[in-house]
Formats: C-alpha cells, sequence, structure tokens
C-alpha cells in the first residue's frame, strides 16, 4: 500500500501548544533545600523489582551508606540520604532519622558524607564502570526511574551509534532539566561522554526546545571542548510531546522506534541531563545517587524555584521552605500538568523520579468542565503524536471492544495527554486508555497462564507417552532376546519396514521440533534476558519427550524386525 | 490525567476550547450566506430558520425528556440549533411550517435522538429531514421563487400553508441547475442560454450566495473548526468530474463553474459535508468521503432525476463511513505499515 502521506521525514506527527508557566520557576538561582531531619526512602523508587535492604534497624548511616541492595536485574540499589540511625525498616521503605546532638553517640548531628572511590571514566575498565552504576543508584531521572546500569548494559545486545541527551522538557511548568544544564552543562555533557563510551556510541546529539536559550548557551560554552566525541546541539521548536523519547529520536534523526521495541533498536540510546549528572557524579566523584534536583512551582507557592533535594525529604516541608499558601493549594501534582499525577498525600517523600512539584490553585489548573458526547471532530488526531486516531481509541475504549482496541495500536499510545487536552468535548481520553491498559495486559496475563498451563499438560502427556514407548521397547527388547533369529517372519518384513520408515519420519519430525523450540527459546533469551522463559523450557521439554518417545518406538520397531 | 485543558488556556483562543462554542461558530459562519439569500430570495429564508428552530427545540427538549436524559446541557450545546438552521437554509424559503416540521422530526427525532443524541448518529441530521422531504414533498420542495422584494405579499400565506399549490406554483421559478437539467435533449447548451430561460437575476442570487457560503466557510477553516479535507476533496472531485464532462461534451454538459456556484455544492461542502459526527474519521477517510460526495452529486446531477443532489449523495457516503474509517487508518509511528483494511475475524461473521 502507498504511503505517499508522510510529508515530514524528521519531524512526529501532532502536538500542541500549551501555555508553558515555565518562567516562574527559573526566576530564583538553584538552592540547597535544607536537610531535613527525618526521610522515608521507598525500596521501590525505580522500574522493575523493589530493593532489598542490607542495614538493621538501629545503624548508624551516614549519607550515601548502602541500604538496599538491587534484587535481580532490574533493579536499583538505595543510599542513605541524610546520615543518622536508621529507626524503621518494612516491606516498602526505610526511615531515618537525623541524630541528635545531645545525644552524644559519636556522631555530632551533621552531614557525614560516605564516598566510594573515585574513577577516571577515561581510562577505568568498561565492566568497572559498570559496577560503579550499578551500586551508586542511579536511575533515570525524567521519569520513569529505569536503572541507568541495565540501559548501559544494552549494547551486550544492540549495535548503538547516537546518545541522545533529551534536555527537550516539554512539559509546562517543569525547569529542573533547564536549570541543571545552566548551571552544570560541561559535567552533563561529561557524563554523556561517559554513557557514549560504555555504549560505543558515535556521536552525542543534545535535543533541546527554544525556549531554554540560557541553557542552550551554557550548552554551546561548553560543547566547545567536548572530548572525546564531538557534541551536537539540536535546538528544536518548543511543542509538546517533542521530549517523547520516539517523538524525539524521530526529530532528531528521522528514524523510527518499532512498536513495542526499544530506541536501542535503531541504535540510539535517550538520557536525561540530570541522570547524565548523576553518573557523573557517582563515577568521577564515587557519590551515590542521594539528591536531585526538583522544582517546585505552581501559584500556591511564595518562592518557586528549583531546588536540590535530599530523596525522601517529606514534600509538605519542602513545600513549606518554598512559601506555601496552605489554604490555596488546590491541587498538589507530582510530575508536570500533562502526564503527573495528583498527590493527596502531602507528607509523601521526594523520590528518585520527583521531577516538578506543582502546588496548584483552583483558579490555575481549574477541574475540567463535565464532559460531552465525542461528535468525532478529529482534533485530538490533528495532535496525537504516535499517529492515533484517538477518537476510535475512545469509542472501542469505552465499549470494552478489545480486539479493536489492540487493531487501532492502543498500546502504542505514550500517554502524553495531548488529545485530553485538545478535546472540545473534555474527554479524560487518557484516563480511558489506562484503564483500557490495565485491563488488556491482564487479559494477555490470563491468557498466557491459561496457555501455560496447556504447555504443562502437553509435557506431562508426552512424558507419559515416552515412558510407555519406553517400556514396549523394553518389552520387545526381551522378546527379541528370548526367539530364536529363525523365526523371524518374513511374510512380515514390508509391513514392519513401512512402519519403521514412518516411525523414522515421525523421529526427524520430532527431532526438528526440539531444534525449533531451542532457537525460540535461546533467541527470546537473547532479546530479553528478563523475561519468564519457563513457559518456553516446559514446550522445549515436551519436544524432548516427544523425541525420546520417538526414539523408544523406533528402537522396538527395529527389535520387531531383527527378531 | 492531564490538568491543563486549554479552556485553562486563553493563549490557545485559536482553537474552539468546547462543543457548543463550536456549534456556536458554525452559526456564525451561516450568517454571510443567510444574509445573501435573505437580500436575494426575501424573508421567507429567514421564516424557515426561525420555525425550524422554534420546532427544532421543542423536539429535542420532548424527546431527551421521554429519554430520561438531562435536557439543558444537550439544548446548551446547540447541535439542534445547527441542525434546524441548516435546514432551514436548505428548504425553498417562506416554506410552510409544517414541512419544516415533518422534517425537523425526521432530523432530530428520528435521524439523532433514537440513534442515541450527539455523537452516536450515522446519517447527517438535517439531510434525512430534506431528503425524507424531498421524496415526500416535492411538489414544495422544487418550487423556489426566484428573486423578489424582503417582504413579498404571499410570504405569511405560504408559511402558514394557506397557499394553494397552483398559485404557489405561480410564483415560483425554477432553480439554474432545474433549468439546465430539463433544457431537453434536442437543445445545445448555447441555445438554451440564449433563449434566457431563468427569470431576472436568478443566476446572480445563486452565485453571490455562494460566495457568501465560500466565505462562511472560510471563516469555519480559519477558525479551525472543519479541516481543509472534505470541503477541498468534495469541491475537487465535482470540479474535475464536470471538467471532464465539460471538456467531452460542452454543448449538453454544464461548465464547472456551472456546476460550483449554483445550486448547493459551496454550501454543502462546507457545512453540510464537514459534519463530523456523520462523516469518516480520519484525515485520508475524510478525503475520501469529501471526494465520494463530490462525484455522486455530479452523477446525480448529469445522470439521475434530481438536479441537485448534495442530500443523497452525503446520506450514501455516511453508508460508506465504516468501510472508509476501515480502509484509511494512518500508519502509527513505530510501524512500518498501517493495518489498514486489516479486519478481525469477527467482520467476517
Amino acid at each position: 500500500m502507498s504511503r505517499g502521506f508522510e510529508l515530514h521525514d524528521r519531524d512526529f506527527p501532532g502536538g500542541v501548544y500549551p501555555p508553558e508557566r515555565k518562567t516562574r520557576s527559573t526566576e530564583r538561582p538553584l538552592s540547597d533545600a535544607p536537610l531535613p531531619d527525618r526521610v522515608i526512602l521507598p525500596l521501590s523508587q525505580h522500574s522493575g523489582r523493589p530493593a532489598v535492604p542490607c542495614v538493621a534497624v538501629g545503624e548508624q548511616v551516614n549519607t550515601g551508606t548502602l541500604l538496599a541492595q538491587p534484587d535481580s536485574m532490574i533493579s536499583s540499589a538505595l543510599h542513605a540520604s541524610i546520615s543518622g540511625k536508621v529507626v524503621e525498616i518494612n516491606t516498602a521503605y526505610i526511615v531515618i532519622e537525623k541524630n541528635k546532638v545531645s545525644e552524644g553517640d559519636g556522631s555530632d548531628g551533621e552531614d557525614n558524607e560516605t564516598r566510594l572511590k573515585r574513577l577516571d571514566w577515561r581510562t577505568a575498565e568498561p565492566e568497572a564502570l559498570l559496577e560503579r552504576l550499578d551500586i551508586s543508584g542511579v536511575v533515570g531521572l525524567g521519569g520513569a526511574g529505569f536503572p541507568t546500569q541495565v540501559k548501559a548494559r544494552v549494547r551486550e545486545r544492540h549495535s548503538l551509534d547516537t546518545l541522545v541527551v533529551n534536555a527537550a522538557e516539554c512539559e509546562p511548568y517543569i525547569t529542573a532539566d533547564d536549570v541543571t544544564l545552566r548551571y552544570f552543562a560541561a559535567d552533563v555533557l561529561e557524563g554523556a561522554q561517559l554513557m557514549a563510551k560504555l555504549a560505543s556510541a558515535e556521536q552525542i546529539i543534545v535535543g533541546i526546545e527554544d525556549n531554554k536559550p540560557e541553557a542552550v548557551a551554557a550548552l554551546e560554552a561548553a560543547a566547545l571542548n567536548a572530548l572525546p566525541l564531538p557534541v551536537v546541539i539540536n535546538v528544536i521548536e518548543t511543542r509538546y510531546p517533542s521530549g517523547g523519547e520516539r517523538q524525539l529520536i524521530k526529530k532528531l534523526l528521522g528514524r523510527e522506534v518499532p512498536s513495542g521495541g526499544l530506541p536501542a533498536d535503531v541504535g540510539v540510546l535517550c538520557h536525561n541531563p540530570g541522570t547524565l549528572l548523576a553518573v557523573l557524579h557517582a563515577v568521577r566523584d564515587g557519590a551515590p545517587l542521594t539528591s536531585r534536583i526538583v522544582t517546585l512551582t505552581g501559584n500556591a507557592l511564595m518562592r518557586p524555584g528549583n531546588y536540590r533535594v535530599r530523596l525522601g525529604t517529606p514534600m509538605r516541608k519542602l513545600l513549606q521552605h518554598a512559601g506555601l499558601k496552605d489554604t490555596e493549594l488546590n491541587t498538589l501534582i507530582h510530575g508536570g500538568p500533562m502526564m503527573g499525577v495528583a498527590l493527596a498525600d502531602l507528607d509523601t517523600p521526594v523520590g528518585k523520579t520527583t521531577n516538578c512539584l506543582i502546588a496548584a490553585t483552583a483558579d490555575e489548573l481549574p477541574a475540567p468542565p463535565t464532559e460531552a458526547p465525542c461528535i468525532r471532530c478529529g482534533a485530538c488526531e490533528d495532535v496525537c503524536p504516535a499517529s492515533l486516531l484517538p477518537q476510535q481509541l475512545h469509542w472501542y475504549a469505552r465499549a470494552g471492544d478489545d480486539a479493536r482496541l489492540e487493531r487501532y495500536h492502543l498500546f502504542d499510545c505514550i500517554e502524553c495527554g495531548a488529545c485530553s487536552y485538545v478535546c472540545p468535548s473534555h474527554i479524560p481520553l487518557v484516563d480511558d486508555y489506562r484503564e483500557a491498559k490495565a485491563r488488556l495486559r491482564l487479559k494477555h496475563i490470563e491468557a498466557t497462564k491459561a496457555e501455560h498451563a496447556k504447555h504443562r499438560f502437553e509435557f506431562r502427556q508426552a512424558r507419559l507417552a515416552r515412558e510407555e514407548a519406553e517400556k514396549q521397547a523394553r518389552r520387545e527388547a526381551r522378546l527379541a532376546r528370548a526367539k530364536r533369529p529363525a523365526q523371524a517372519g518374513t511374510n512380515d518384513g514390508d509391513t514392519a519396514q513401512a512402519d519403521i520408515r514412518s516411525l523414522r519420519i515421525a523421529q526427524t519430525a520430532a527431532k526438528a521440533a526440539v531444534r525449533k523450540a531451542e532457537k525460540t527459546l535461546a533467541r527470546t533469551a537473547e532479546q530479553d534476558p528478563q523475561q519468564d522463559l519457563s513457559d518456553l523450557e516446559t514446550q522445549l521439554a515436551t519436544a524432548q519427550e516427544n523425541l525420546k518417545a520417538a526414539d523408544a518406538k523406533l528402537s522396538a520397531a527395529r527389535q520387531q524386525t531383527t527378531s | 490525567m492531564s490538568f491543563l485543558h486549554h479552556t485553562a488556556a486563553p493563549a490557545n483562543a485559536q482553537l474552539p476550547n468546547s462543543t457548543p462554542v463550536l456549534m456556536r461558530w458554525v452559526l456564525i459562519a451561516t450568517l454571510p450566506g443567510v444574509a445573501v439569500m435573505t437580500y436575494y430570495f426575501g424573508a421567507g429564508v429567514l421564516t424557515n430558520i426561525v420555525i425550524a428552530t422554534v420546532i427544532g427545540l421543542v423536539l429535542e427538549a420532548a424527546v431527551l425528556n421521554i429519554r430520561k436524559r438531562p435536557i439543558r446541557p444537550a439544548l446548551n450545546d446547540s447541535s439542534a440549533l445547527v441542525t434546524a438552521v441548516l435546514l432551514g437554509i436548505a428548504l425553498p424559503p417562506a416554506s410552510p411550517w409544517w414541512l419544516m416540521g415533518v422534517g425537523m422530526v425526521a432530523a432530530v427525532v428520528v435521524a439523532k435522538q433514537l440513534y442515541g443524541g450527539l455523537g452516536q448518529n450515522p446519517f447527517n441530521p438535517a439531510m434525512v429531514g430534506y431528503a425524507l422531504l424531498l421524496v415526500s414533498f416535492p411538489t414544495y420542495m422544487t418550487l423556489w421563487a426566484p428573486p423578489q422584494p424582503l417582504l413579498p405579499e404571499t410570504l405569511w400565506a405560504q408559511v402558514a400553508g394557506l397557499l394553494p399549490a397552483a398559485e404557489l406554483d405561480a410564483i415560483s421559478g425554477a432553480t439554474p441547475l432545474d433549468a439546465f437539467k430539463h433544457k431537453g435533449e434536442a437543445v445545445l447548451a448555447s441555445e438554451f442560454w440564449a433563449t434566457d430561460p431563468l427569470s431576472l437575476g436568478t443566476l446572480d442570487a445563486w452565485q453571490h450566495s455562494a460566495w457568501a457560503w465560500l466565505f462562511g466557510g472560510g471563516l469555519l477553516f480559519y477558525k479551525r473548526i472543519i479541516s481543509w479535507h472534505i470541503p477541498v476533496a468534495m469541491l475537487g472531485s465535482m470540479t474535475l468530474l464536470a471538467a471532464l464532462f465539460y471538456a467531452g461534451d460542452p454543448s449538453h454538459f454544464a461548465s464547472p463553474s456551472f456546476h460550483l456556484f449554483t445550486g448547493a455544492a459551496v454550501f454543502g461542502a462546507f457545512f453540510i459535508a464537514t459534519d463530523p459526527v456523520s462523516a469518516a474519521t480520519s484525515r485520508r477517510g475524510k478525503l475520501m468521503y469529501g471526494a465520494g460526495i463530490g462525484a455522486l452529486v455530479m452523477l446525480i446531477r448529469t445522470f439521475g432525476a434530481y438536479p441537485d443532489a448534495v442530500a443523497f449523495a452525503v446520506l450514501l457516503m455516511n453508508l460508506c463511513v465504516p468501510l472508509l474509517d476501515l480502509y484509511s487508518d494512518p500508519r502509527v509511528m513505530g510501524h512500518a505499515k498501517t493495518t489498514r483494511g486489516q479486519r478481525l475475524p469477527e467482520d467476517n461473521v
């Protein structure tokens, strides 16, 4: 079928221009938030499995002391973000309280820091760097919280050529990356060089929206002495959601990340500036991830701005530091206004993925008007950055038509909220999609379970058949030994030969099935080592049982003819 | 969940921010056309609109009441108002009140509310009403008065439905499309025009109205209430077919400009075919949908029994929308090919 309509080869489709509201938080210089007396550190601040605590209640810790270790491959370490005493450990989090000065137990209530050995990334072995990332608890600070060392290892399976620094920061309100770059552009680029070295990338491209001139200037100055790789700074139009990984890669490189795939599939690795800064700190300074830059903004704050915050700081404390006007606070949003979530509890701790907190008044982010029927005006289609048909997805999501939801590519939706933003009927489209996705995922899990059960049953059947065939073969062998060779009927010879032929065909087929199962297993294991392979292993075992049964039958038949 | 909506963002005033606002812009965009038509065809245009509106709103409220749905939000969205205004414009000026009544019952009650209300109707409500009237009351529907003063003497009798059909016939003339269609096989186009077949000013009236509709349509486009796809595809396919016919035999087929600027082509392209609810969904689908309407209009005008055919063409293409939707979805980012035309097992039942 012809594809004559794709006019913009190097741009992503759709997009919206929401009010930016970014200047409120960039007018104040970056400053340190006050050291909290007490921090709550969740064991799961990253995607993957929660970390496993390796300290005991009552233990004295310094800032940077390892509290919990990564569990399995996709997981991340957790470190103390203040010095003090571990006062609580449960399945969800670890609490540390600052020592009181009067206690006199050796510590002085100050902020003591534990650091690892400094490493020079230019000379260090890649394995040493990966291990350092592994124990430093660095995760993607842009929002998803994907463990950085796992991403760094992606080159083991993909060949990469480009490292993209995703500094687009396209959501309104958020300025954490902007400010990070204004202050630490050189360090961010050094972190990028480090990650590019690990990935064996050949070029570094910074994608940044044109609404951050100060950050661009800082980057350009820092890029002058970029070594060893050249750094290209690509200033792009401010259009939401240009910071979507897939959208940015399309815009910068004209490459499309395949559906269900990773940027690595098109030779790209994407990192957020904050993450690169944390990477550099972990390697160059030996400092694990214990703090991050957070944008505090919204009209309910008197001193909006960017603050360097210790992880685990309760949000209430932080917002009060920024001058929270309690009576005017209507919604507290974690993240941006397009994709963020409303927080009910002000005492939630700041986590590794907390890039922005919006203390919004009712006037600035009012509740949406009542939903009206969809009139299929197509405004959503025009703005969808994935070329989906949101109006059709809406229709099928409401109808619970799962087959059509998949046909219209529900799972390619990046949940950016551009459709909800423009919808003249104020339909909460993304909420519908998230709900439908959750329902479909559950259905897939159920289906996989049923499939798995079927495969286990088949395996059992195959095992029983194999045992029966082997028993039969042994019997035939016994009989053959007992009978005299002369008694072998020449008349039966033909049919027996025919039997053997068909059994040999069956045996060859069984061998092929085993090889195929082995190949599938190997390929899947290579593509995604984290995936649960037990189902494929069961299928392989079934094929092996079938092969053994075929072998046994064949040998039994041979015994018969030779006897 | 998105916390920003563009109602919260007056900076984006370019986009219509709610369905009622969108509908009101459609109403505003009809003003130039209505004004020009009133200037040429008299206050009968306005009586049509007013009567259709009153009947339409009453019917909408009554059905919502029966369906036990909230009435106020539905009336506020102005969608019934738009249907009424469009039907009022489409009918011959100073149509009797009961004609509008029957049309609005078909449009609002049957075509819209019985299918589930706003957003659920597969057919364009105003065109369902129009088509029903055209096949049921051809006498009233084909009598279109020639240009006349603002307040013709017979206006009130006509509206009240008291004027006998014979008298009605006497004060009516043929529309340009009608006249040309019935010129007869033996008459060449040049001979036909030489006879001065239309009442004074008829051609001007229709052409100036078409320009006014074009202006209103441009406003809809400027306000981003409609996209260019359907009007351009519809007028484009009409122009193409008309040009082909005309090039083949200019003595028996009308010129492209005649087809575009007399009759309901421009009005239909910008105000009728663009009804989003009953049109195709995707941009590509809208192009096919518009082109289909244009082609059907030309085929029916040229070879069919009716002089104009926007209503039938739109309704026929409404029927095709599920098919067009199946074959027009865009290629999604990250997919090498589209799933265009891909059907599900249950579709084959």
